[in-house]
């Protein structure tokens, strides 16, 4: 550079020095200009690139998308965008961590600017090229931070299953859906016998152990639609869509052969335990999830009172009676 | 600065300035969906920013779900535009497009970020030339996508109590495609604002 | 020549006033809105109308649809609307109107139209 300092000599010394790409198409698609960025990232230099087609340069770009991109910026005279979120990159550069980076190639944001000429209309289309691999990676570490909260929210800490709050969504979620489209749903409650017996007997961290292994038994055979979680100190509830009445109860009855024959393990010692269940379905009348889980709930006390280990729907006769 | 900031002419050459501007936006937009596009007559008012989404559902409350871009505006003139899409219209979009109507989030977004972008740009360039200003603008982004209408500014807190607010609602003739623009103006620019339409008006 | 300017901006009819010819300036009406444009070609001998597309309750569309189906072939209807969209044009030339002029209209546009048409 001359010893004077000449504005537009030094915009074009900071447009061959700042972190940015910048690179010009004419209407042809053909490479105008490409700054130091673009060279040092690309490995190829401007004098090796320019007057070319961009698309025998870097065959990789989607050829049909760009053009529709730069037509309409040269269409309709108007900035133009894309954004790492939706469309990761132009161009495959590599990026500035390739030991820590985790991410294939760099993520960019690009602005389309129409250049017009002496007619009024655009001669050239101006691509700036941003690196925002940065922001990116922080991005998917906050992603994956946040799902990690929000499964937390929704998680029993002791068993690991679904807690009362996300099994009561569900169960509201699964009834308005079985009343608009007119399927079964059932609804089960279990509830750990003789628990005050293990806890006082055996301590609390005993009584502990014994709830994690009833909800890993219980919800063993379990689909990947039905919901099960814990819904008090030794209850769980698992709500069964697409299933009626008889079908949830050989879900149960399974439920509980599988808890009766496994027994839990404590500090080396066997800890014989057995679940007592209430069956409860929908039917074709509308319910609210409060009746339905009263329903299971006698069901379950009916279990209890009939000598436990077993499972009960509610018995039909007292609703004939009540009725 | 009184709520009432401008007399009735100045809202009356905003709204015309206004419609002028989503004139050429609609016609940016027809070209590129070759289909024919309805306009609204603009509607100007002030709004409290924190009463936004109430407003709204008696415009927008037809949508079950909605998604919006935004895209702020700076230099002589400051604020921000949302639009807001109707769920249910951005199949038909993607129909017009060639997109398929079942692909991937990403694909679906750029569609929205690129029809909002031509529908800005359009409408604000026009906006400042008949004003006489400048503006420039930062990269449109989803604000939010297939929620409820009022989880649209969920997360978001207004920075201003304020906000001078243009409504234009856009539909496509035949198509179920509609989405409604919402261009805000930050009390920074009130008082630009009135000066340049004092302006305008005295050049008639 | 009695013109009427149907708008419902007062800005808008404004600035339609200020490009048109001297000639045209002397007998001038303005309605703002379908309804009152309608009217007002009935009961007055109006020559040339400048007719805005975007008007709430009655539009554009309607006042020349209902001139046509009224069979009239006078007053003669420029369109000047911000709508460009190419098939806004179309509708207005197959609705009968003579022609179509972008918002903001010039000085210089709107006297080469009426000289081509012969209204000058």
């Amino acid at each position: 550079m001359s010893s004077e300092l000449n504005d537009s000599d030094l915009l074009h010394f900071a447009a061959n020095r700042i972190e940015v790409g910048i690179l010009a198409v004419d209407r042809k698609m053909r490479i105008v200009v490409w700054n130091r960025f673009l060279e040092a990232h690309s490995g190829r230099s401007a004098s090796e690139v320019v007057g070319r087609s961009l698309f025998d340069v870097f065959p990789e770009v989607p050829r049909p998308w760009l053009e529709r991109k730069v037509r309409s910026v040269t269409v309709l005279k108007n900035f133009s965008f894309t954004s790492w979120r939706q469309r990761p990159y132009l161009f495959k550069f590599r990026h500035h961590r390739p030991i820590t980076g985790g991410i294939d190639w760099m993520r960019q944001d690009c602005t389309f600017l129409p250049v017009m000429g002496g007619d009024g209309e655009v001669i050239a289309v101006c691509i700036t090229i941003l690196d925002a691999t940065e922001t990116c990676l922080y991005q998917t570490r906050l992603d994956a931070a946040l799902a990690v909260i929000a499964e937390q929210s929704v998680r029993d800490a002791l068993t690991g299953v679904y807690n009362r709050r996300k099994l009561a969504e569900q169960l509201a979620t699964e009834i308005g859906r079985a009343a608009r489209y007119r399927r079964s749903l059932s609804l089960l409650m279990l509830d750990i016998d003789h628990f005050k017996k293990v806890n006082d007997s055996l301590g609390h961290l005993a009584g502990d152990e014994v709830i994690r292994h009833v909800a890993t038994v219980a919800s063993k055979g379990l689909r990947e639609s039905d919901c099960f979680g814990r819904y008090g100190g030794e209850e769980f509830v698992a709500i069964l869509p697409e299933v009626d009445a008889a079908g949830a109860t050989v879900v149960a009855e399974r439920m509980r052969s599988a808890v009766a024959e496994a027994p839990a393990e404590f500090e080396g010692r066997s800890i014989a335990v057995t679940i007592s269940v209430g069956v409860a379905e929908v039917g074709p009348e509308p319910r609210t999830a409060e009746s339905l889980l009263g329903e299971a709930d006698e069901a379950l006390y009916l279990s209890k009172k009939k000598g436990r280990n077993r499972v009960s729907l509610r018995d039909s006769a007292r609703d004939a009676h009540r009725g | 600065m009184n709520p009432e900031f401008l007399d009735a002419d100045q809202k009356d050459a905003l709204q015309e300035i206004s419609n002028i501007a989503m004139g050429t936006a609609a016609s940016g937009l027809a070209k590129v969906l070759e289909s024919f596009v309805r306009l609204s007559v603009p509607r100007i008012s002030i709004v409290e920013t924190s009463r936004v989404a109430e407003r709204l559902s008696t415009t927008l409350g037809q949508h079950s779900e909605v998604s919006a871009v935004r895209q702020a505006f700076y230099n002589q003139m400051e604020g921000e535009v949302i639009v807001v899409f109707g769920e249910e219209g951005c199949a038909d979009l993607a129909d017009l497009l060639d997109y398929e109507a079942d692909g991937p989030e990403a694909l679906k977004q750029e569609l929205l970020l690129d029809v909002s972008n031509i529908l800005v740009g359009a409408c604000m360039n026009g906006i400042a030339q008949q004003l006489q200003s400048q503006v420039s603008y930062s990269p449109p982004e989803i604000l939010c996508s297939a929620v409820p209408l009022d989880r649209l500014f969920a997360g978001h807190r207004p920075t201003c109590e304020q906000a001078l607010l243009i409504e234009i609602d856009f539909s496509l003739e035949a198509r179920s495609f509609s989405c409604n623009m919402l261009t805000f103006f930050a009390p920074e620019s009130f008082g630009t604002l009135r000066t340049s339409l004092a302006r305008f008006l005295e050049s008639l | 020549m009695r013109v009427l300017i149907v708008d419902d901006s007062r800005t808008a009819r404004a600035m339609c006033k200020r490009v048109l010819p001297a000639s045209l300036q002397q007998d001038l009406l303005e309605a703002s809105g379908g309804e009152e444009a309608l009217a007002l070609c009935r009961t007055q001998a109006i020559d040339i109308v400048f007719l805005d597309l975007n008007m709430p309750d009655v539009d554009g569309y309607q006042v020349l649809e209902t001139l046509k189906t009224e069979g009239r072939d006078h007053p003669k209807v420029i369109v000047m609307s911000a709508d460009i969209q190419p098939e806004a044009q179309q509708r207005v030339a197959k609705l009968g109107a003579l022609g179509f002029l972008p918002k903001p209209a010039n000085q210089a546009t709107v006297e080469a139209f009426l000289r081509d048409h012969g209204m000058l």
